[in-house]
């Protein structure tokens, strides 16, 4: 190598290490890592909470819980971020909680800030609690205490999560509020001393704002009427006693155009396991029972976002490209609540549980000829 | 008169040298002096055969018929040719009458080991003799597993040592132009070949390249191998490994022996060895990157759990994994300096004292030690030793990478050095080349 040439690495080598700024990073010890967010209004200020795992060398790993106050999100952050030694890292946060009241103000502006801020990613999950907000960081603190569990583990797919629960995460939610063809629902929970936290279903947002409840049947049934969600181990109450099992589940969205009219069927395509029935029901009646059950359900279900005029089942997205963006800009309002809805049910039975059921199997002519030769 | 100056050399040479020997032996009323070096020489095996030389020769002359070697002559040879001789341990049987001199091969001293098990590259199922330093054996090894007459070997010798280099040809596989060219570097080498760096140097390779452009191998095995690909193998004496040139990045995680093996097996063992060299050069770069940068990346209980290890160490992770590397490396080379029978201490002291107490006394934190260990025992999956410190230098330029930018420096790091690893050629053939037979510059 020629001189010249180490002074030129030299150079680089220097820059490398001053231009890095590597000196200003903190090592992972020296930051808080808050894996829920609490957000609550008092008055005219917003009320930040933080639950912060914190662990200590051979002691059981605790939560503390953190909170400012301030005008807006980030300066109660920035009032927050003062109580404590350690820098807050918000990237870890897996769920932000907001208050009902704030929904039903609009969560517009709050969800835009969350967007804007660096450092909270666009991941985490986001729910409406029914309570006073201190008192349930409190009764999640008890919990996780008393019990060990992973908190907020019924959001997470991989953990707890089940088909009555709307899996929503923020940047869906921004999505829901600003997309013209699309909104959201968000799921309602509150803390509860037995448990872990009771759940009440889910709140559609219509512009930021909540505008209708849906029970957990009817937020299965829109998980159901959405392809992406996994059915295995999911169970339908068709009646007090008879209860199926899906296994599979097939939806096709069916639009015709007449003129300025919209026809949409909906094509659901179930398998079913039978999993609980009287003896004297057989498998064409249970199928013939589950179809309507679902055909009325669904019909309900949309005719009641229709009048609400809140689209979470996709049904309007689906055919946004058939219309022009001055048209989209109404489309909620106009189009969508005078879509013609029709509901197909088509249901298979797989197996109904492996039980010898006379009404069903073959052995019902068996056992009259054993008897007719006795 | 040349006789006198022939004995007034060796009584010279005697003075200087005190195992020189020279006996005298009288068949048939004629005086033989007998001269050679006894360190050399093995004189009371080799006395048979003189005599039956001499003998040989005397039937000779009564014009006696029988089984005789033909190219035993008695000649006049240059007094400097037969110091020569004397110094490459042959044996000079001087006839004071004629004055002409015989240079016989006599019994040579056992100054070489035999033939062993491989020590530093071991093998499971495979050949097990390995190379010594006597380089005549190792050729020997080579022509018995390839017994055909397109086995050629070439051989040169270089400086005041008169260091015997033999280059291994198999027609048709092997460049020739290639091989003279190598023979000619080191040939027109001015100063002395002491060691496989001064081999480096011949050829004008970089001192400070990363990659081995001359590898060495211990089998015999392999070394039949490389030449069968068309790579081309030679032996310097004194050096009890084969050189291999033209080696590809391939031969990192390829073995001949592996072979053996069942054909599935051998595929995932190629998929376990890169595995081990991508944890061997990335994963302390990225604990770097992930506990100093990008915390964000690990999940929330594992970035819990690595907090709760680190709570006490008092300094940033990039000084932690640079102390705990240099440890470990220093653990390295006591191993191979001590005797084996010390080296196990050193195991014991560095593996189950210093990683327990080390952490116990919060100087590095738990995960480190995991992090550590899993790179040191991925580094040895590697095959040769040598390709083993290329990885082990390289986990600190990602390292220093990780440290400066975080996860963005450490796929930077990687970066740079595969365009190293890409730009590398040794005489315009390529270090990273598909091709698996024969060699093919860039410029041809």
């Amino acid at each position: 190598m020629k001189r010249n040439d180490w002074k030129k690495i030299l150079i680089l080598l220097l820059s490398l290490i001053f231009l890095s700024g590597c000196w200003d990073s903190r090592d992972i010890n020296y930051r808080s890592t808050p894996i829920l967010m609490g957000l609550t209004k008092d008055e005219d200020l917003f009320h930040v909470y933080l639950i912060i795992p914190v662990s200590v060398v051979s002691e059981q790993r605790n939560l503390a819980k953190v909170d400012g106050k301030g005008i807006t999100i980030v300066d109660a952050l920035e009032q927050l971020k003062k109580k404590i030694e350690t820098t807050i890292d918000l990237e870890h946060i897996g769920f932000i909680v907001l208050d009902e009241e704030l929904g039903k103000e609009g969560i517009g502006k709050i969800i835009n800030t969350f967007m804007r801020m660096r450092d909270v990613p666009g991941t985490p999950a986001i729910a409406f609690t029914k309570e006073d907000m201190n008192t349930y960081i409190d009764q999640m603190i008890d919990t996780f205490q008393k019990v060990g569990v992973p908190i907020f583990g019924f959001l997470e797919k991989q953990i707890g999560w089940e088909i009555n629960t709307p899996e929503v995460i923020l940047w869906e939610v921004y999505r829901g509020i600003h997309s013209y063809t699309s909104d959201i629902s968000i799921p309602l929970i509150s803390s509860n001393k037995n448990l872990e936290m009771d759940y009440f279903g889910a709140s559609v947002l219509k512009d930021g704002k909540i505008v209708e409840t849906l029970d957990s049947i009817e937020v299965m049934l829109m998980n159901l009427l959405n392809n992406e969600e996994n059915v295995i181990k999911t169970f339908v109450t068709i009646d007090d006693t008879t209860n199926v099992e899906l296994v599979e589940r097939d939806v096709e969205y069916d639009y015709k155009f007449r003129g300025d009219e919209v026809d949409l069927t909906i094509r659901l395509e179930f398998v079913l396991i039978v999993s609980e029935a009287e003896d004297h029901l057989n498998d064409d009646k249970i199928q013939k029972m589950f179809e309507e059950k679902m055909k009325k359900d669904t019909l309900k279900l949309v005719k009641k976002l229709q009048g609400k005029h809140a689209d979470v089942l996709g049904i309007s997205n689906r055919i946004r490209k058939n219309y022009t963006n001055a048209e989209l800009k109404n489309f909620l309002e106009e189009i969508y609540p005078n879509i013609n809805i029709n509901v197909d049910v088509e249901a298979v039975i797989e197996n109904n549980g492996k039980l010898r059921n006379l009404n069903n199997d073959d052995f019902e002519d068996w056992d009259k000829e054993k008897q007719e030769q006795d | 008169m040349p006789a006198m100056d022939f004995m007034n050399e060796i009584e010279n040479l005697k003075q200087k040298n005190k195992d020189l020997q020279m006996k005298s032996i009288m068949i048939n009323d004629t005086a033989y002096d007998v001269i050679g070096f006894e360190s050399l020489v093995d004189f009371s095996a080799t006395w048979e055969i003189v005599e039956a030389l001499i003998g040989n020769q005397e039937n000779k002359s009564q014009g006696s018929k029988g089984f005789q070697s033909k190219n035993i002559t008695w000649n006049k040879i240059e007094i400097n040719k037969q110091m020569q001789a004397l110094y490459e341990g042959k044996l000079i049987i001087w006839d004071r009458a004629e004055e002409a001199s015989l240079i016989v091969d006599p019994v040579s001293q056992p100054l070489y080991r035999s033939i062993e098990v491989p020590v530093n590259e071991s093998v499971i199922y495979g050949a097990k003799d390995a190379f010594t330093e006597n380089s005549q054996q190792n050729i020997g090894l080579l022509r018995s597993k390839y017994q055909s007459k397109d086995f050629e070997v070439m051989t040169t010798q270089h400086g005041k040592r008169n260091r015997r280099f033999s280059f291994l040809i198999l027609k048709g596989t092997t460049d020739q132009k290639m091989v003279e060219m190598i023979k000619k570097k080191i040939e027109d080498y001015p100063n002395e070949i002491k060691q496989v760096k001064d081999i480096h140097v011949a050829f004008g390779f970089s001192k400070f390249s990363l990659i081995t452009r001359v590898s060495s191998t211990e089998l015999p095995e392999n070394a039949m191998e490389y030449i069968e690909q068309g790579k081309i193998v030679f032996f310097m004496d004194g050096y009890p490994f084969a050189l291999v040139m033209f080696n590809t990045v391939f031969d990192v995680f390829k073995q001949p022996s592996d072979s053996n093996y069942l054909s599935v097996f051998v595929y995932s063992l190629y998929m376990l060895r890169i595995v081990g060299i991508m944890i061997a050069v990335l994963l302390p770069g990225l604990y770097v990157a992930l506990i100093t940068i990008n915390p964000e990346m690990l999940k929330v209980q594992l970035a819990l759990s690595i907090t709760e290890s680190r709570q006490f160490v008092p300094y940033p992770a990039f000084i932690e994994i640079i102390i705990m590397l240099l440890l470990i490396e220093l653990i390295t080379e006591a191993a191979v300096r001590l005797p084996i029978s010390i080296s196990n201490t050193i195991g014991v002291v560095g593996g189950i004292i210093l990683g327990q107490a080390i952490v116990e006394a919060s100087l590095v934190s738990g995960v480190l030690i995991i992090i550590i260990a899993a790179t040191t025992i991925a580094n040895g999956i590697v095959i040769n030793f040598e390709n083993g410190i290329t990885l082990r230098l390289m986990k600190y330029i990602i390292v220093i990478f990780s440290a400066l930018f975080g996860i963005l420096g450490h796929v930077i790091g990687l970066l740079v050095l595969c365009s190293y690893i890409a730009r590398i050629t040794s005489f315009g053939v390529p270090y990273v080349r598909w091709k698996k037979e024969g060699i093919q510059s860039e410029n041809q």
